[in-house]
């Protein structure tokens, strides 16, 4: 397999797992505000 | 550039919104292919109508225009406000030869809506459109989300120095790469690589829920495209609400918040920094905002007792602030139920949200987090000089891909950018409370016309008054271009009409 | 006749009417609910929470199938609003509002939700039953006949401007290149 060939691979590799960190990061944001809503549920219910 | 444009400088503007109608016209192939495999032959006539005059127009601008002359940043600007403005009219034929709007001027209302990413709609029977014409709509807000230089720029703009000029006048300054079209093509790889992955999960899900597997794919490439570009268009007239599932929304907000991240910091993680995402003071204004005011808008929820269950009160209350921050405006309830049940706390909320805003060099609208953030340190900074006097001026710092310090130009041009997002926002109010609407309903729906946002309280409809249309339109454009754009052109016009001094 | 008589057939009369109007109005109160439109529901949703209603209009879009139920979405002249439904009460609908076609206008009957529970605050009714008033039919669009002669007018427009284009780029580099 040819340098460039690896370097491309390398990188395709790098960008799904930095999308994985940013979806994790965004699904945790979620979480997080689903929480303050259950927080206000049970102290304002 | 002189102070009085030459005929050779509007030629250059000329010149270059030529290229951006040429490269719009050519997008008219994707529906016309879908008009081919979807068997609509009447559709596919009017797109090649369409595609015909566009192109003749865009050949004609940029013969006119023919010069070697290179651009300077006031040509960049200019080319920027002015063709969108010229775009909007071009874009607008279809939804015209369709029949599905009342007026031109309608047409043209949906396409700056479709292009700014904001997402209100004066279409007619939206639930009996064609699926080419679907495919336009939803096309124009994913290309709209890029940026429409950004597209000319990915094909139609050989000398890079003017692209770069472009590219700021559409209101980006990040420059990913140093060559603008690098940046131009990381920004596609990025929204591409998303678009499989999204469309892939939507489809999945659309199947899930009881879609026919066409239609799964249909409603999934295009809720996917309005999700990304946080424009909010939707196949169907009750919007995210026709699929009453909770999975389908999940999927939308990941993909809706995603889309209000800044490009430079996707393509930061996606090249391996990945503190950026934690770090970056976007990223904690945003998170920071967001909780705050998803707990105001329960609050004012909850007092109201809007909502039965928590479950309904994160699918409704939640989804709906999320979408309004990242100026999505995707809706799981009906315009009138803001207005009639929402209470004014939970509406307030939402006003809020959709001025702050998703992130700077995004689809999103709004002021950004970035100048939310800068001015929110700027203000530390005051409060600690007061606190602390005769010491040593110390340098405010703040994280936005590596440490940067608080320049008083910074500071400064996210005041002046802010002032002028409340100034317009007043405007379109003011516009509204004088076509007769409630002064909370003016503010709601003007905050969500200036913020490119897409939420709808009740007043736009195709009979609102002609004037409050136009004054909209003027919003979203000045707004999506955060003013530089604007002021650019009109100052333009204004100079090469002036008289010639003495 | 006597005074006997008259009073007798008068009362007669009076019960008749009496039978009758309480007859019809039995009849009212326990057979149909109030029949209402999307704007009123939407405007004042309080109003039917919970209650039974009569909702028409036409099925749009897709039935989605959730196990033994299943959604559809009824638009009448304002908006649509969610049904749900058991799956059976929807095996009558035979066509879907799309571009092609309109679909059956069903009449629902069923309880209205201002914020469903079972549903997560969705608007919607619940379905006891749905019956076609009107089935639906195809609606073909043929082409216009004037688009179509002006297609290839504007493409050889577009054409020669093509043309014209290029010829001044490359005068405007000539120009350049000698001076």
């Amino acid at each position: 397999m040819s340098p460039a060939r690896i370097a491309r691979r390398r990188q395709n590799r790098l960008a799904a797992s930095g999308a994985l960190i940013e979806i994790a990061y965004v699904v945790g944001l979620s979480c997080a505000c689903c929480l303050v809503c259950a927080i206000a549920w049970f102290a304002l219910g | 550039m002189t102070v009085k444009p030459t005929l050779d400088d509007v030629k250059l503007v000329l010149s270059y919104t030529g290229k951006v109608v040429i490269g719009v016209a050519i997008l008219l192939v994707i529906p016309m292919l879908t008009a081919i495999a979807a068997g609509e032959w009447d559709c596919l006539v009017y797109f090649a109508l369409s595609l015909g005059i566009s192109l003749s127009i865009g050949f004609l601008l940029a013969a006119l225009g023919a010069t070697d002359r290179k651009a300077g940043w006031m040509h960049g600007m200019v080319t920027g406000g002015f063709s969108w403005i010229v775009v909007m009219a071009v874009a607008a034929l279809p939804y015209w030869f369709s029949g599905h709007y009342l007026s031109y001027l309608d047409a043209m209302f949906d396409v700056m809506s479709g292009f700014t990413t904001t997402g209100l709609v004066l279409i007619q029977d939206l639930d009996h459109v064609a699926t080419s014409l679907n495919m336009w709509r939803h096309l124009l807000t994913f290309v709209g989300g890029q940026g429409v230089i950004v597209l000319a720029l990915t094909f139609l703009v050989k000398d890079s120095g003017g692209g770069y000029k472009l590219y700021v006048g559409e209101g980006k300054d990040e420059r990913l790469f140093p060559s603008i079209f690098h940046t131009a093509k990381a920004i596609w790889k990025i929204s591409l690589a998303y678009l499989a992955v999204g469309t892939l999960a939507l489809w999945a899900a659309g199947i899930a829920i009881g879609l026919p597997v066409g239609d799964a794919f249909l409603h999934g490439l295009w809720v996917y495209m309005a999700a990304w570009s946080t424009g909010g268009f939707a196949p169907m007239s009750q919007n995210i609400l026709y699929y009453h599932s909770a999975l389908y929304e999940g999927i939308t907000v990941v993909f809706f918040i995603l889309g209000s991240f800044n490009f430079a910091l996707h393509n930061a993680v996606w090249n391996g920094n990945r503190k950026e995402i934690v770090k970056n003071i976007e990223t904690a204004s945003f998170a920071t905002t967001m909780s705050l005011l998803t707990l105001v808008t329960c609050w004012g929820l909850m007092k109201l007792r809007v909502y039965p269950d928590l479950a309904a009160l994160v699918r409704k209350g939640f989804y709906q602030l999320a979408s309004a921050h990242t100026t999505t405006g995707f809706m799981t309830i009906y315009p009138r139920q803001l207005a009639n049940e929402w209470g004014d706390l939970a509406v307030l909320a939402m006003i809020v949200a959709m001025l702050i805003g998703g992130s700077a060099c995004s689809t999103a609208g709004g002021f950004k987090g970035l100048r939310v953030g800068i001015i929110w340190k700027a203000l530390v900074q005051e409060t600690r000089k007061l606190l602390k006097p005769g010491s040593a001026v110390f340098a405010q710092r703040f994280h936005y891909h590596g440490e940067k310090n608080l320049s008083e130009s910074q500071v400064r041009s996210a005041a002046l950018i802010v002032i002028m997002y409340v100034a317009i926002f007043f405007f379109a109010t003011l516009a509204g409370c004088a076509a007769g609407y409630p002064l909370l309903e003016s503010a709601f729906e003007s905050a969500s016309v200036t913020g490119n946002v897409g939420f709808s309280i009740g007043v736009t409809q195709a009979a609102m008054p002609s004037f409050l249309k136009v004054v909209y339109i003027f919003n979203m454009w000045a707004g999506r271009l955060e003013f530089m754009a604007v002021l650019a052109t009109f100052a333009f016009i204004a100079a090469f009409f002036r008289r010639k001094q003495a | 006749m006597n005074h006997g008589n008259i009073a007798r057939r008068a009362l007669l009369y009076v019960a008749l009417a009496f039978g009758i109007l309480v007859g019809a109005g039995a009849e009212e109160d326990g057979a149909s609910p109030a029949r209402v439109g999307a704007k009123a529901l939407i405007a004042d949703p309080r109003a039917y929470d919970g209650r039974e209603i009569l909702f028409e209009g036409e099925a749009i879009g897709d039935p989605m199938r959730r196990g033994d139920h299943a959604w559809i979405n009824v638009l009448d002249a304002d908006a649509a609003l969610g049904v749900y439904a058991p799956l059976s009460d929807l095996d009558t609908i035979g066509a879907f509002g799309s571009s092609r076609a309109k679909g059956d206008i069903v009449l629902v009957r069923g309880i209205f939700h201002r914020a469903c529970p079972d549903h997560g605050g969705d608007m919607d009714i619940h379905a006891t039953s749905v019956t076609i008033v009107q089935p639906g039919h195809a609606t073909p669009h043929p082409v216009d006949t004037l688009k179509l002669i002006l297609v290839p007018v504007f493409i050889a427009l577009a054409a020669g401007l093509y043309v014209v284009w290029r010829k001044r780029e490359a005068a405007v580099k000539k120009d350049r290149w000698l001076s």
